[in-house]
This record gives structure tokens, C-alpha cells and sequence, in this order.
């Protein structure tokens, strides 16, 4: 059928078929701005205006639409010159992948017409339809209110760092400042007095609203900072303009002619064997192109994980299996000429399964008796395969019953932190098609380049120098894209069909089918002096790592190393089982068996300071690691090549104590022995109140292994090209690569062209993962630049006639010598490239680390419970970060308050519901439940600088630190509000409900 | 392969929709706001499908009055119209907010959440308490069933007609109370009262039967068998049901 609208202020006439969504026709006409997010509204990412309202045009017909008229981003910016709403998204940093800012800005455009001064619960109600798994949406709301001021003819808000003095005076760690307000002594006025930057929330007090602006952390700067002119400012980043426009820079935003979409069959039963597949109905369908299962594509065995070579064993995953060991599990894929033939397909082929019997939960499976998951013949390193354990972990640093029997008392606590699943907006896609060269381009939402094009060549049958893989914009990661999950299937299809093959998973294929966060079942014992200090600590795990085991070993060891390295004990030990089950496959998520450990770990020791009649901050800094301190347990449990770690590393840089200052003045701490406030006088006589905290420490990439290269070129006038492997999934990290660049070479960041990821154009990477790219790719950036720098003031001396070119300078664009004279930046390009001795200046660097500095973090939380139905509500969130030097704030809170949020779902309501036959029932994102803009607590953000030595610029890692902590501090915010110890995660309603009722019984 | 649906319709009036409607040999499905019947058709099979695609926008349902004490609203009347609606009852308000973000309001209809009779509806156990009749028009003229007994029935949407609108009392004082994931989340349970003018009381629930339902004040456990599901079991939602009740109760008292 024919439909009339208007789109952008431009008629339109577009042809539909009468079933066919808004969000499918306007993509088919090139509106790439309107994307997929599910197909039941649930994302926001699909959002349009229609007549001038924000809908999901993924629930809307083309043909409803007939007749109305449309607004997509396209419309929005006239040329170069940008919508306010869009400059106000670009300079207050509320876009981090960009992947749904198009919708975003579009509710605020809706918004801002309607009401020009908006309150803050104006502008989340706005948003409250526009999932961001990303900016935790503070950065967004700031925008939206930005915008409008500027659009009613206010000033922009100047973007300047707030600044805080630091609490704890240089180089101190014990102070009496520390004492907390509880204790017998007066205070020092320094804790918890509110001073002019500081604006005290009301006891439980909702966000305010406000029209003022404040997008950027509170800063809290190193003394010995040194001077920098782009590293340390929050700069914009690098893609925000072509993101704040929606331009096509994501994987599907291409169009190829004689496009198949690809589908998957995935299994109904949670194990069983497959006896039999009829396809020819499936063939035989008009349109139907290639059927693919394992009857059908070569038997390659491997491990999914996206991991440096040779992935780490058990390889224990083929591309399609006779045997399904979980619900969403592969059993066969179609290419077909339309998404709606495909899935037609799907339902014709017939699958003979024989169900087997299942397990889903770890200490059952690893039980004499359990369904033996991994039976095939063919699978080498399973640890203990008739028992369903993969690896059996241990690391032991003493003698542990000589440590438990010098303490005077022993706390045993065992835990349990369920699964949960990273969510991107953007769901895994890839397209793969030949390119001329008869080579392979496959197109993917990956983390991984690199790893893909390595691990899918076997898969594929083809050599590596056969592909060629691309990683455009991508809608974010979290984890769930450190794996080469779906290239082998499109690979395969192109290969059998020859024409290029897109292939997307649905929501519900996200939760199942892609990866998810290990459960584990954890028993912490600790031995403590009567005084507090810490002498033996033990961690034993029992970890889940579902049908198949990606990511199983590395992520339960790092369990065992975030586990035990935060507090110093002479005697450590690890036992760690990774079992199999029935249950969709965990891998990577953001903090990697950090969250899971530290949830535990952080519960484990406020419960013994409330056993020991000590104050929970005062036992925990009693034992904290400080710098000078070894992290032995390091060596026994590195991820990478122990081989390459030869002696024990020792602490550099923490700001911990600082840290936790901080986020102590932030939260009002001293209301934690405030037994009014706690009881909720104020309140109706259900409601309790607590605060919690918890310390986070992380790492920074893997030590030993983790690669990174960068390669620089200067271009005609003077601009850089930096092409690097590392690989930016919406976090920043080319923004924070580039300004490496220019503060190297003296160039503002606008002179730096950044490319992100093309294993045909770029050096090598690991990609995106272990908290790695500004630490890793970021000192190859800096070495890369260090060596076109020394290029550069070769050249000029050249020009100048020097005889010695070393004491030449860059900065402004400009090379100076040292009498004063100068040539610009351009010139040294041009001659350089044109006119004298000419040769390109460029240079390659790598790095590979030693260290891997820690981040810490202090996390606070704020709550409300009713005691009555164990609703938890979370008010506040303030999280003070040491991750060296940020070389830019703005992004590095952006990750902060996103990853804080993600961590609340995790802490507070995420969780992947299963029936008895191990579906899941919840495998939709209402149900699921992502927090939206409209419910969001308080959130702060404070950056405590250090200099870290071995960084680049001082920096450390930020990325995945904020999932650490939220979980334990709510928890320990629970147990303050209630006296009820909570040791399972989430805290839904009932599980709050059945912990009060059963404590009372 | 040809898609099974093969045609669009925009009926101008109620008489060309249920002509529409009428014609036999024909299987046809109702689109109003599209957030609920969108995806449904999308996820069909295609056997299942039906022939024809009947969308509602172009009828003339889309008034919302309110005086006297009583509110009339067309099917078409959009979730947001009605949270915007100063005339109506803060709880029916609050209610139809509650029910989705921003993008689904703007889109979802009421009389598509009448339809839908979903389980955790606020808004539907709302206009419970206020007692609500659903407009139903069918060759014959209208029926005006109680929204407590069409809720009731399994077969509401097999029957002739099209849901063209719904009435209620906006009289008399009005609480809710709930208990949900977070702030935003669909309620696990959701409790309703309203203090009629004649003294009277009504209550309804939602999240603890098929559909929102109106029960009487008094022994609640008598009346209500909860299902269980992921976010709440049977006995959680007995004892919130019960707990829920007694803060809408108090916070009626309290004049």
C-alpha cells in the first residue's frame, strides 16, 4: 500500500505492506537515526514524533502513520549548524554511545514546545520513555534543562570543573579526621560539615528540581598535578556530533544490495539431544536462501569468549551441536530474503529432540546423580566432566588453620548473587558480505575486533587474512560483546549464499541466547583479633557458568582476586569450583566477577565490625591495602601469563581514605548514628531508613597480556590521524585517546582524527575489556605520539636551521625553538610531505603492561524500606572514585553515574526469572525492569585525583569500578535501616519481606 | 512468500467500523494506539494471522467530559489526555501516569487498557472503585456492561461490538497504595479505595487475580486467591493485599 506523510517538514509517499512497523519503513527510507531497541516500545530507541508527540515508532503501523506528519532527528540540525538541544546534549556530555540520543533529544524537542521552563521531573517524565543503560540519565536531564535555558535566552552554562578541597591533609592515611562522627570524641568540624560547595539533601529528599546545571563530578585534585592543556579538561567527545545527529554510524545504518536476513532457531528445552532436523520445508519455502545446523556445517570446537590467544580451555561450543544445552541454546539459522520469511522458516523446520533431564542451580549440578551437561567425546580440559565442574580454582597464601587458629574470632557467611544480563540498546548485529577481493567483511557490534577475526577464521574455514572485520559506532557492550557470538552464523551464510547476510538478535535472543553475569554461591570466613585486624581470610566459591564455559575460568578467578585483594591478611585462600548447568551461558560483564565478589566481601565485613562492636569504617580501614602494601594474592590468581609477573606487585597510588571522606561528607554520614532519622520519625511508622557504604578496588587491564597499538599520521595541515584497535562501545575512549594525542603533540583536539576499529586499518588490540583502554591504548597513543613529537621537532629544526632540534617544543599548533622562533604545525606537514627531504611523519607504538593499578572507590548509598512490604527504595547514590588521573572528567563520571545505575539494577530489581523447565519468563525489559529516568535516585559523582606512576598522564581505570560497589553498600544500608543481614541479591519486595517476617518469627 | 495480511482499513465513523467488522469470511484485528496490538500481530505466526488490519484513529471517540460527578471518555481517549484531565479524580490520574512512560502514553488508549485487562492495570482497578461502565456499540445500539463484570468475563473480547468508550463517578475521596520493584515499576500489588458519598466503600485490587478486581472491604483472604509469578508468590500477595487495604483505609479516615 501507498502511505502520505510528512517526514522533516518534506511530503513523503512511501510503499508498505499493511503489517509493516513505522520503525522498519522509515529505516527502509534512510532515517538510520530511528533504531531498534525491541520490538515492544519497551527501549525508547525507536522514538519519534508524531504530530509533535514522542511514540515508539516500533509499535506504531507505516500505515497508522498515514496522513500524519513525522519529526526524526534528521530534520533537527539545518546544515553545520546544530539545534540547541543537540549543542546542549554535545557540551554537557549526556551522550555516550549516542545510540538512542536521537529519541532523547527528539522528547526534549517535544518537551521544551510544549514547556519552555521545565522542572527536573518535567524533563524525566520527558525521558522516562528512553532507556539509557549508560548516563544513568544525569547527564541527559542536565541537558534537556540546559537547552531549554539557552532556547529561552539564557546563557549557556559555563562547563567548569567543581572543585573540592581535599578532606585529609597530603600524603596522610591515618588521621583522627577519619574518626567517624559516632564514636565518643567530638568529631573533627572537617566530616560532615556542609561548606559552600555543598548543598545538604533534606533526610530522604527526592531529586530536586531545579533548572540549574551541573553536569560535571566534583574534583578533588592531587597537589603534584602537572600542568595539561587538553589531557584533564572535559573535552567533548570526538563522535558527539555525529551522534547528537543521528548520522549512520551504527552496524545496521548501511545499505546493501541483495541483503538476506538471517534468523535463529534456538532450542525450546533446556537439555536434550537432537535426534533429528527436517529442513526441507524450510528450504522449500519461497525466498528461503540457506538452512544451516549441524547436519550441515563442519564440526570446529572452540570457546566463545573474546580472549587473547589461545583462548583459555575448555573448548567446549561448536557453531551448531546435536545435542541443546539450554533454552535459547543454537539448533539451526536461515537466511531469507525478508525477516518475516526467515522466521516463517524457523517454524517450518522440524527438530526431533530426546529431553534430557536438567539442572540449573550450581550445587545441585556438581552433585553425584546431576545430568552430565558436557557428555560429547571431543571436549578436552574439562576439569571433571561426569561432574559437570569445568575448573577447580585454588590459591593459598599460608597455612590456614595455623591463620584461623591465631585469631580470636572466625566469621563464616555464605552469599548468593543471582544472574543477570548486560542489556545493551543496541542488541548484537552483524552484517557480512564480499568485498571485491573475494575477502570476508563482516560488519559487527563487537568489543572485539580483533579477537573475532582470529577466533571465526577456524569456524569459517577460511584464513585470517580472508577477513576483514569492522567495528563501527556501537549501542553499547557492557561485556556482552567481549565474544564472538554471532559472526560465525552470518559468516557462514554469506559464504553459502554469496550475498551479504544481516543478522540481529531480538530482545528476548539478548537475554538467552547472548551471554549474561555468572550467579555464584559464595562462603566468605575471616579470622579476626579481638581488635579488629584482619589475620585470615578465605573465599570459597561455587560458581555458575551455565551450558557452556566462556569467560568461566577468568571470571571466577577474578572472583577470587577483587575477592581477596581489598583488605591485607598474612594468610589468603581461594577454592573455587566453575560448574555447568542448564542455565542461558554467563561470560563477560562489566566488573567480571568483581560485583559478585565484592557484594559478598563488603556484607561479609560489615557484619563482622557489627559482631566486633566496631564502627564498620573504622574495622574496614584497620585492614585496608595501603600504597607500600604487596598484593601477593595477585601472582596466584593473575588472569594473564603468570609466567610474565615474576615478582609480587606492590600498591602505588590510592585514594582510598580520601575516597571514602568524601562520599562520608556527601551522604551526611553522621545521620548513621542518628537514631531518629533511622527509625523514620518523620515518616509513617513503616518506613526505616540506613545508609551503607562499601570500598571498591578494581584493576586496570590484565598484566602480561593485555596489547594495545596505535599508529599516527600527519596529514597535510598538520591534523592527525590516530588509528587504533582499541575499541570504543560508547564509553569515550577515543575522545580520551585523542586528547592523549594532542596533548603530546601540542594540538588541540579538533586536530585529531580518530579511527576506531578496522582490523584492516588499525593496529592490533585486545578491545574493549578488563578496564584496559585508556591505561593500554592509551600509553600506546602516548608512545606513538612521543615518537611523531620527536619527528615533528626534527622537521622543524630543519626548517628553522638548527643544529640541535632536541630543545624544539610543541604547543598552539606551533613548533618553537628555542630562540623563539616558530613554524606552525601546517607548515611541518606541508614541507615534510612536499617540498624538502620528504618523508611521512608517522609512527606505530604498542604497550603491553606490568602493573595493573588499582582504581578504589568509596560507595555510599541512602534507603528507605518498608518494613512492612520490604519495598526498598534507594534515595541516594554518591560514589567518590580514585582513578588517577581522569584525562577527561566529564566521560569518566558519565561511566561512573552509568555504571552506579547498572549496578542498582543488580543490587535492586534486575534479575532473569526462570520456570521449572529453565525458560525464562521474563526475557522482556518491563518485566526485566531497567531503571528509567523518572525513578532514579540521587546520584553524586566525586573524582578523587592521584598520580599513578606507571599510567599515561597519571590515569588509571574507571570503567568497571562502579559495578563494584552498590550491591554491598544497599545491602549494608538495609541492614542499618532494619537490623535485618540480607545475603542474596536483589532486593525485590519479597525477598526484603520473607528476610523481615522471618527475623521477627 | 506473501505476508497473510493483506489490507488496511481507517473506518471514519463507528458504522463503517463495525460494517467492517461484520463481514464474514474475513479476519480482521483492531489497532488502536498500536503499543499492545503491534507487537502481537508482529509475533504471530503466519497461519495465525488475521486478514485485515481495522485501525481505530479516525473515529470520532476521542471526547473526555467530566461534571456532575461523573466522567465520560472515548475508547480513543489516550492515557496522557486522561493524567492531564484536572476534572477527574487525582487516583485516576495518578493511575493512568503510572501506566507506562511518557512514548506509551502518548500512544496507549483507554479503551485498549480496557481490552487488555491486564492484571496489574492501577488504572483499571481506578476506575473500579469508581465505578466504571464500559461503552460497547454493536449493531444493536449500546450496552453499558459494569467494567467489574466485563473484567470477569474470559470471553469480554469475543463478542460482538467495539468498545467505543467507558463512564464513571469522579465523586466522592479516593486513596492507593502499592507495593512494586521500584518507584516506576507495574505494581505487585496495588490496592484502590474510594469513600462513595453515601458513605459507602469500595475496593479493588490489582496484581492479585487475572484482571484488576473489586472486592468487598472486609475478609479479604475469603475472596482472593493470588497467582504466583517471579515478582511475587500467592502468600506475598495475600499479605499485601491485607496490608495495603488497611494504609488505603487509614489514609480514607483521615478526613
Amino acid at each position: 500500500m501507498q502511505i502520505h506523510l510528512t517526514i522533516n517538514g518534506v511530503q513523503k509517499e512511501i510503499a508498505c505492506a499493511p503489517d509493516e512497523t513505522l520503525l522498519r519503513a522509515l529505516r527502509r527510507e534512510g532515517y538510520f537515526s530511528v533504531r531498534f531497541g525491541s520490538d515492544t516500545g519497551e527501549t525508547g530507541a525507536a522514538a519519534i514524533l508524531l504530530d509533535g508527540k514522542l511514540v515508539n515508532s516500533d509499535v506504531l503501523l507505516a500505515a497508522q502513520a498515514d496522513g500524519h506528519a513525522l519529526e526524526t532527528i534528521e530534520g533537527m540540525a539545518k546544515g553545520l549548524d546544530l539545534h540547541p538541544i543537540q549543542q546542549a546534549f554535545i557540551r554537557t556530555g549526556a551522550i555516550q554511545s549516542g545510540y538512542s540520543a536521537p529519541a532523547m533529544i527528539l522528547a526534549a524537542k517535544a518537551l521544551i514546545e510544549r514547556n519552555p521552563n521545565p522542572t527536573e521531573a518535567d524533563v524525566r517524565d520527558a525521558l522516562s520513555g528512553v532507556l539509557c543503560r549508560e548516563t544513568g540519565y544525569l547527564k541527559p536531564v542536565q541537558a534537556v534543562l540546559e537547552a531549554a535555558a539557552v532556547m529561552r535566552g539564557e546563557e549557556p552554562t559555563p562547563v567548569t570543573l567543581n572543585v573540592l578541597p581535599p578532606i585529609l591533609p597530603p600524603g596522610s592515611e591515618y588521621s583522627d579526621l577519619f574518626r567517624p562522627p559516632d564514636q565518643e570524641d567530638e568529631p573533627n568540624g572537617e566530616i560532615g560539615a556542609p561548606d559552600a560547595s555543598w548543598n545538604a539533601p533534606g533526610p530522604g529528599a527526592q531529586p530536586t528540581p531545579s533548572s540549574t546545571v551541573a553536569t560535571m563530578p566534583k574534583f578533588v585534585v592531587a597537589p603534584e598535578a602537572p600542568e595539561t592543556t587538553v589531557v584533564g579538561k572535559p573535552e567533548i567527545k570526538v563522535d558527539a556530533v555525529k551522534l547528537a545527529k543521528g548520522n549512520p554510524a551504527f552496524v545496521d545504518d548501511i545499505d546493501l544490495r541483495g541483503l538476506l536476513h538471517a534468523k535463529l532457531l534456538t532450542s525450546p528445552h533446556a537439555h536434550a539431544r537432537i535426534i533429528e532436523i527436517d529442513d526441507n520445508e524450510a528450504r522449500a519455502l519461497p525466498g528461503v536462501h540457506a538452512v544451516i545446523h549441524y547436519k550441515n556445517v563442519a564440526r570446529v570446537k572452540y570457546a566463545s569468549g573474546g580472549q587473547s590467544y589461545p583462548n583459555p580451555p575448555p573448548y567446549d561450543q561448536v557453531s551448531f551441536d546435536n545435542k541443546v544445552r539450554h533454552v535459547g541454546d543454537r539448533v539451526a539459522a536461515v537466511a531469507a530474503e525478508s525477516p518475516e520469511i526467515a522466521a516463517e522458516a524457523i517454524r517450518r523446520i522440524r527438530v526431533t529432540y530426546e529431553a534430557l533431564p536438567a539442572v540449573f542451580d550450581e550445587n545441585e549440578a556438581i552433585r553425584p546423580g546431576a545430568p552430565v551437561i558436557h557428555d560429547e567425546d571431543d571436549t578436552a580440559d574439562i576439569h571433571d566432566a561426569a561432574r559437570n565442574i569445568v575448573h577447580h580454582i585454588e590459591a593459598t597464601i599460608g597455612d590456614m588453620d595455623e591463620g584461623f587458629a591465631k585469631a580470636d574470632h572466625v566469621f563464616e557467611h555464605a552469599y548468593y548473587v543471582h544472574q543477570v544480563q548486560q542489556v545493551p540498546i543496541e542488541p548484537h548485529i552483524a552484517i557480512s558480505y564480499w568485498d571485491s577481493d573475494e575477502r570476508l567483511v563482516i560488519r559487527t557490534s563487537t568489543q572485539v575486533p580483533f579477537h573475532v577475526r582470529r577466533m571465526v577464521a577456524p569456524l569459517l574455514g577460511i584464513p585470517v587474512k580472508r577477513i576483514r572485520v569492522i567495528k563501527p559506532r556501537i549501542g553499547g557492550g557492557f561485556g556482552a560483546k567481549q565474544e564472538m557470538l554471532i559472526e560465525d552464523i552470518v559468516g557462514r551464510l554469506t559464504m553459502a549464499t554469496g550475498r551479504p547476510v544481516r543478522m540481529e538478535l531480538t530482545r528476548e535472543e539478548e537475554f538467552v541466547s547472548s551471554r549474561t553475569r555468572h550467579p555464584q554461591s559464595i562462603v566468605y570466613k575471616s579470622g579476626v583479633m579481638r581488635d579488629g585486624t584482619l589475620v585470615a581470610q578465605e573465599l570459597r566459591i561455587v560458581g555458575n557458568t551455565g551450558a557452556y564455559g566462556t569467560h568461566g575460568l577468568t571470571v571466577q578467578t577474578v572472583s577470587g582476586l577483587r575477592g581477596l585483594s581489598t583488605y591485607n591478611a598474612p594468610y589468603k585462600r581461594f577454592d573455587c569450583i566453575v560448574a555447568y548447568t542448564n542455565l542461558p551461558v554467563p561470560g563477560a560483564y562489566r566488573g567480571y566477577g568483581g560485583p559478585q565478589a565484592l557484594f559478598a566481601l563488603e556484607s561479609h565485613m560489615d557484619e563482622i565490625a557489627h559482631a566486633l562492636g566496631m564502627d564498620v569504617i573504622a574495622f574496614r580501614r584497620k585492614n585496608w591495602i595501603k600504597p607500600g602494601d604487596p598484593m601477593e594474592i595477585a601472582i596466584h590468581l593473575a588472569e594473564g601469563e603468570k609466567e610474565n609477573i615474576t615478582s609480587i606487585p606492590v600498591l602505588g597510588s590510592s585514594g582510598l581514605s580520601e575516597c571514602v571522606a568524601q562520599g562520608m561528607k556527601a551522604i551526611n554520614w553522621e545521620r548513621h548514628g542518628d537514631e531518629a532519622w533511622r527509625s523514620g520519625a518523620d515518616a509513617p511508622p513503616y518506613i526505616r531508613r540506613g545508609l551503607g557504604m562499601a570500598v571498591c578496588m578494581h584493576g586496570t587491564a590484565i598484566p602480561g597480556l593485555d596489547m594495545g597499538g596505535a599508529s599516527i599520521k600527519i596529514n597535510d595541515d598538520g591534523s592527525f590521524n590516530v588509528l587504533v584497535g582499541a575499541t570504543d562501545l560508547g564509553t569515550g575512549s577515543d575522545t580520551v585517546l585523542g586528547q592523549i594525542a594532542a596533548e603530546v603533540l601540542g594540538v588541540p583536539l579538533e586536530d585529531i582524527l580518530v579511527y576506531s576499529s578496522d582490523t584492516d586499518m588499525t593496529p592490533f588490540d585486545v578491545g574493549a575489556y578488563a578496564s584496559s583502554t585508556t591505561y593500554i591504548s592509551g600509553t600506546a597513543v602516548q608512545r606513538a605520539a612521543e615518537q611523531v613529537r620527536e619527528q615533528i621537532k626534527e622537521r622543524a629544526g630543519l626548517m628553522l636551521g638548527l643544529d640541535d632540534w632536541r630543545g624544539v617544543t610543541l604547543g598552539n599548533r606551533r613548533a618553537y625553538a628555542p630562540d623563539g622562533r616558530e613554524v606552525t604545525m601546517e607548515a611541518i606537514a606541508l614541507h615534510s610531505l612536499h617540498e624538502d627531504q620528504q618523508r611521512q611523519i608517522m609512527a606505530t607504538a604498542s604497550f603491553v603492561a606490568t602493573d595493573s593499578p588499582p582504581p578504589f572507590a568509596g560507595q555510599f548509598a541512602e534507603v528507605e524500606v518498608d518494613i512492612r512490604t520490604g519495598q526498598v527504595t534507594v534515595k541516594k547514590l554518591v560514589m567518590a572514585v580514585d582513578c588517577g588521573v581522569a584525562i577527561n572528567p566529564m566521560t569518566a563520571s558519565g561511566q561512573i553515574e552509568g555504571g552506579m545505575v547498572q549496578a542498582l539494577g543488580y543490587a535492586h530489581c534486575e534479575e532473569m526469572a526462570y520456570d521449572a523447565t529453565g525458560r525464562m519468563v521474563n526475557a522482556a525489559l518491563g518485566p526485566y525492569k531497567i531503571y528509567r529516568a523518572d525513578e532514579m535516585p540521587e546520584l553524586e559523582t566525586i573524582l578523587v585525583q592521584t598520580i599513578e606512576p606507571t599510567g599515561p598522564f597519571g590515569a588509571k581505570a574507571v570503567a568497571e569500578i562502579p559495578k563494584d560497589g552498590v550491591a554491598p553498600a544497599v545491602a549494608n544500608a538495609v541492614f542499618h535501616a532494619t537490623g535485618v543481614r540480607i545475603r542474596s541479591i536483589p532486593f525485590t519486595p519479597e525477598r526484603v519481606w520473607q528476610a523481615l517476617t522471618d527475623s521477627s518469627a | 512468500m506473501q505476508a497473510k495480511i493483506v489490507a488496511y482499513h481507517r473506518p471514519a465513523s463507528v458504522d463503517e467500523a463495525l460494517a467492517l467488522l461484520a463481514r464474514t469470511g474475513v479476519t480482521s484485528a483492531l489497532v488502536a494506539g498500536g503499543t499492545q496490538a503491534v507487537p502481537h500481530l508482529r509475533s504471530l505466526p503466519t497461519a495465525d494471522q488475521p486478514d485485515e488490519i481495522i485501525d481505530l484513529q479516525a473515529l470520532p471517540l476521542t471526547d473526555l467530559t467530566a461534571g456532575d460527578g461523573e466522567a465520560r471518555a472515548g475508547a480513543l481517549v489516550t492515557l496522557h489526555a486522561l493524567a492531564e484531565c484536572e476534572a477527574l479524580p487525582g487516583t485516576i490520574r495518578d493511575a493512568a501516569r503510572r501506566a507506562g512512560p511518557n512514548t506509551l502514553r502518548h500512544a496507549a488508549t483507554l479503551g485498549g487498557t480496557l481490552a487488555a485487562g491486564e492484571a496489574t492495570s492501577e488504572l483499571l482497578a481506578a476506575l473500579l472503585v469508581y465505578e466504571a461502565d464500559v461503552i460497547i456499540t454493536d449493531a444493536e445500539g449500546e450496552r453499558t456492561p459494569a467494567l467489574a463484570d466485563f473484567l470477569a468475563d474470559p470471553d469480554r473480547m469475543r463478542g460482538s461490538g467495539l468498545i467505543t468508550g467507558a463512564r464513571w463517578r469522579t465523586d466522592g475521596r479516593s486513596a492507593a497504595a502499592r507495593v512494586a520493584r521500584t518507584p516506576a515499576d507495574d505494581p505487585i500489588v496495588a490496592a484502590v479505595a474510594r469513600r462513595t458519598e453515601d458513605g459507602g466503600t469500595r475496593l479493588a485490587f490489582c496484581g492479585v487475580a487475572a484482571t484488576p478486581i473489586l472486592v468487598r472491604p472486609e475478609d479479604i483472604d475469603a475472596q482472593i486467591d493470588p497467582p504466583s509469578d517471579f515478582r511475587g508468590s500467592s502468600e506475598y500477595r495475600s499479605a499485601m493485599a491485607n496490608i495495603l487495604t488497611a494504609r488505603v483505609m487509614e489514609e480514607l479516615a483521615i478526613v
